[in-house]
Order: structure tokens, then C-alpha cells, then sequence
């Protein structure tokens, strides 16, 4: 018979975010992103909606882009998972799409950025070549209160041409 | 806005998935890709007592066509319908060609958003049974079947059975569904899809597919499948508006007639979305789109 966790109690979890090992404690019922921020310290991950429509959640996991709020932290053992934290070099150096938000005000108050960093991360490494309309489809999928988008799709866009340069 | 408590199991066999679900029966609910059912549980719609993920669990997640059958694993993610690829009985992966090979990349598009796509299961939005889910939709057009799985048991069951009402199946509570058969459609039909909703990603208000079967010599419609999501509680077929094009050749007027007769034939309920009055109308918009978009350049 397989193994049954009940509720209320904190079952051992290991996550491998950024390429370290974070052994936790967590209750089934809690989510990725709960566990990220309140187990790991990772608080770079943002919730918005917590119920998969704003994106501000989204992290990488096995390089694609999830939503955190939508997975239990049990459900992503084994699998590699990549937060905003991980994208800058250990130096400071920013990511190239760090670098473009900047650049290009891709970002106004800053809530939704690193769902969106994580968001066009997960699309720019699978899709280094994404055509302009699968790009902006692509990045609908997170919500933006500030910017009118246009920014955030000019900053992605960038360093798609930068490395494709 | 964190669901409730909940105790937890992860099979990693189907075996092993079946006998949860034969011991928690109506406690348990079935985990897949969890882009629908923990929106709920987040939201407590939904407050299962033991969550049954059949995340580890191998094999449910293929795709192979034999004897006119395509047969799509409960746990095939949205993503992969966007560029569909099924294993052949010697083991290679060859892209899914044909009627079918175009017509789910094209339905695909219309799920979700990206990070939806990449977890959320075909299986799972069959099971969810949303009546404006694409998949249900196209599962109820082209007559698909689900097959359940139980403890000691499988059987199939015909999609105008299986979807009951909103987010209500004919599964028992014991039961897995573990994949779903589509028929491969021949090049002789013609399927068109397309759907209204506020926002790209949202569910749609209104959402038509048409599969048509043309005789070849003639071009005169010889089948036709109409099927309609966001009207009812479950998505329907609309006899009255397919009956309308037989032995009729396609055209602009042809559809048009069809598509009012469509519009005449659901009963939709109005709700903050849209009005009784506004589905119907979009009712005939679409149907009519979905019939072109079929037939070509006909408009």
C-alpha cells in the first residue's frame, strides 16, 4: 500500500531550487510558492492572486515556466526549480532580462517583475527564435497593473535580438 | 486563498492509484496536472480529504494511433496538443498527421495560458467536466470515449454519458479515468473551432466545434458533427443545426442557416458573462466561424 501523508502534518520535503538542496518541513496542503518563501527564505517569489491567474508566482521547474501557487511543495521534489534569486550571477551581475527591465522600465512598482523575469526566462531558453505575436501571446500569461506591457514586451524582445545578434 | 487540510498520497503506480481510490472512494480526488482542481481547493470550492496524485504514476502519459483510433493518456499535458507526436507499435515518435493533426494544435492554442499548458492534463480538464472546456467540447463532437479504470475492472464510456453536468462525470468514485479515445478522422472531413472569450486564456463564454464529412465526388456534406460549450452544463450537441447541412454542399448561406438553427436550438442560462439572449447570438456566431473556418475561405 502506498504511503498516505495525513493532514496537519509536516512531511519531509527536499527542493533543489537554484542548485541547492532546501530540506523542509511542510504540511501536503502547501503550496510551492508558501514553502519557497516561508521555508526556503525566498521571498523574491511574489503572490498576487493565489489562484493561477496573475503569474506573479511563476517560477521555473525542470525549465518550464509554473505557476507556484498552483503545485504542492510535496508534488516538486525531485524536480529542479529556478526562482528570481537565481538569476542574477553570484557577483551581482544582472540576468540579461534583469538588465533589459531595467532599461527598458519593464517594470513600475515591481510586483509582477519576477514572475515575469521567471515567465520570459522559461520562454527565451526554450525559444530562443519565438516570433514577435507567439512572444507576446507567451507573455500574456502574467498580469502587469503598471507598465501597459508594451515595456515588458520591448525589454523581452531585446535580448531575444541581443542573442540571436 | 491556501486550501484545506488535506491528507496525501503519491502513487507511482496505476495499481497502487486504483486501491487509494478504492479505499478513500468519495473522500479521495484524484491530483493530475492541478491547473483546475487546486485553483478550487485554494479557493475551497473544492475540500477533498485525501488528494490522490498520480503525478509518479508511468504510463498514463501516451499517445498512439491504431485501427482508427487515437488514444491520448489521461496525463498527456495541454502543451504537448500544440505539436501533437505519437509513439508507432515499434517504438518511434512520429508527428500525429491528418485531420486530427491539425485540428488539436488548433484547439490547443486556446487552452489556458503557457504555464497552464506546461501541467494542466488532458485527462484532467475531461474530468474537471468545465461544460466551456475545450477538450470537453472536442471530446463530445467527435464522440470520444473515456476509458475508467477500477480495481479489477475497465470499461469505456461514450462522451454523451460521460459528462453528467458542470464538473459532473459518470467516473465513480473508485474509478481512474486513464485515457481517452478520439476517432481519427479521414481526410474527407472538415473540422473548424473557434471560440469567444473576453480575454486571450480566459474559459470561453462560447465555444463551437464542426467536423463535416464530405463525399468526395460530389462535396456534399455526408455527416455532421456541431458541438457547443458555455450554452449548457455540460457541452452539447446540436442535432437540429447538423441535420440542416446534410446532403447540402458547404457554402456561406448553407452555414448561416445552420448556424441560426444552432442558435435556436440551445437554452442558455445568462450569467455576469454574458446573457441568455448574448450566448445565443453568439452561439450563431461562432458556429457559423467554425463552419467556415472548415470549409476554406467560405465566409
Amino acid at each position: 500500500m502506498t504511503e498516505i501523508s495525513p493532514p496537519d502534518v509536516a512531511v519531509p520535503v527536499v527542493l533543489a531550487v537554484n542548485g541547492t538542496d532546501y530540506r523542509v518541513a511542510a504540511e501536503p496542503r502547501k503550496t510551492l510558492a508558501d514553502v519557497l518563501r516561508e521555508d526556503c527564505g525566498l521571498t523574491g517569489t511574489h503572490l498576487g492572486c493565489e489562484h493561477g491567474v496573475c503569474g506573479a508566482c511563476t517560477v521555473l521547474m525542470d525549465g518550464e515556466p509554473v505557476r507556484s501557487c498552483l503545485l504542492f511543495a510535496v508534488q516538486a521534489q525531485g524536480a529542479e526549480i529556478r526562482t528570481v534569486e537565481g538569476l542574477a550571477d553570484a557577483d551581482g551581475t544582472l540576468h540579461p532580462l534583469q538588465e533589459a527591465f531595467w532599461r527598458h522600465h519593464g517594470l513600475q512598482c515591481g510586483f509582477c517583475t519576477p514572475g515575469f523575469l521567471m515567465l520570459s526566462a522559461g520562454v527565451l531558453e526554450s525559444r530562443p527564435d519565438i516570433g514577435d505575436d507567439e512572444l507576446r501571446e507567451a507573455l500574456s500569461s502574467n498580469l502587469c497593473r503598471c507598465t501597459g506591457y508594451q515595456t515588458i514586451v520591448e525589454a523581452v524582445r531585446s535580448v531575444r535580438d541581443a542573442a540571436g545578434a | 486563498m491556501k486550501p484545506a487540510r488535506f491528507a496525501y498520497t503519491a502513487p507511482d503506480t496505476t495499481e497502487g492509484t486504483l486501491d487509494a481510490l478504492d479505499r478513500f472512494g468519495d473522500e479521495a480526488k484524484v491530483l493530475s496536472g492541478g491547473q483546475s482542481l487546486v485553483p478550487m481547493m485554494n479557493f475551497r470550492l473544492a475540500r477533498p480529504e485525501v488528494i490522490v496524485d498520480i503525478g509518479r504514476v508511468g504510463g498514463l502519459d501516451g499517445m498512439s494511433a491504431a485501427n482508427g483510433t487515437l488514444t491520448l493518456g489521461a496525463r498527456v499535458i495541454h502543451a504537448r496538443l500544440e505539436a501533437p507526436a505519437v509513439t508507432t507499435p515499434d517504438g518511434r515518435s512520429e508527428p500525429l498527421g491528418g485531420v486530427l493533426g491539425s485540428l488539436l494544435p488548433a484547439v490547443a492554442r486556446f487552452v489556458g495560458h503557457l504555464p497552464i499548458r506546461v501541467r494542466g492534463t488532458f485527462g484532467g480538464s475531461i474530468a474537471h467536466a468545465d461544460p466551456a472546456a475545450e477538450w470537453c467540447i472536442l471530446a463530445r463532437t467527435l464522440d470520444a470515449e473515456m476509458v475508467a479504470l477500477r480495481r479489477g475492472g475497465e470499461r469505456a464510456i461514450a462522451a454523451a454519458d460521460f459528462f453528467e453536468t458542470v464538473f459532473t462525470t459518470a467516473l465513480a468514485p473508485e474509478e481512474l479515468l486513464a485515457a481517452v479515445r478520439l476517432p481519427i478522422l479521414g481526410d474527407d472531413w472538415r473540422t473548424g473551432f473557434c471560440e469567444f472569450s473576453r480575454r486571450a486564456g480566459d474559459f470561453a463564454v462560447v465555444a463551437a466545434m464542426t467536423a463535416v464529412r464530405l463525399v468526395p465526388a460530389t462535396g456534399a456534406i455526408a455527416e455532421a458533427r456541431i458541438g457547443v460549450g458555455g450554452v449548457a452544463g455540460v457541452p452539447v450537441r446540436l442535432g437540429g443545426a447538423e441535420a440542416t447541412l446534410l446532403g447540402e454542399v458547404p457554402s456561406a448561406d448553407l452555414h448561416a442557416a445552420a448556424a441560426a438553427v444552432a442558435a435556436g436550438e440551445v437554452d442558455p442560462v445568462g450569467d455576469l458573462h454574458g446573457s441568455a439572449a448574448y450566448r445565443r447570438d453568439l452561439v450563431r456566431a461562432m458556429v457559423a466561424r467554425a463552419l467556415a473556418q472548415g470549409a476554406g475561405s467560405l465566409r
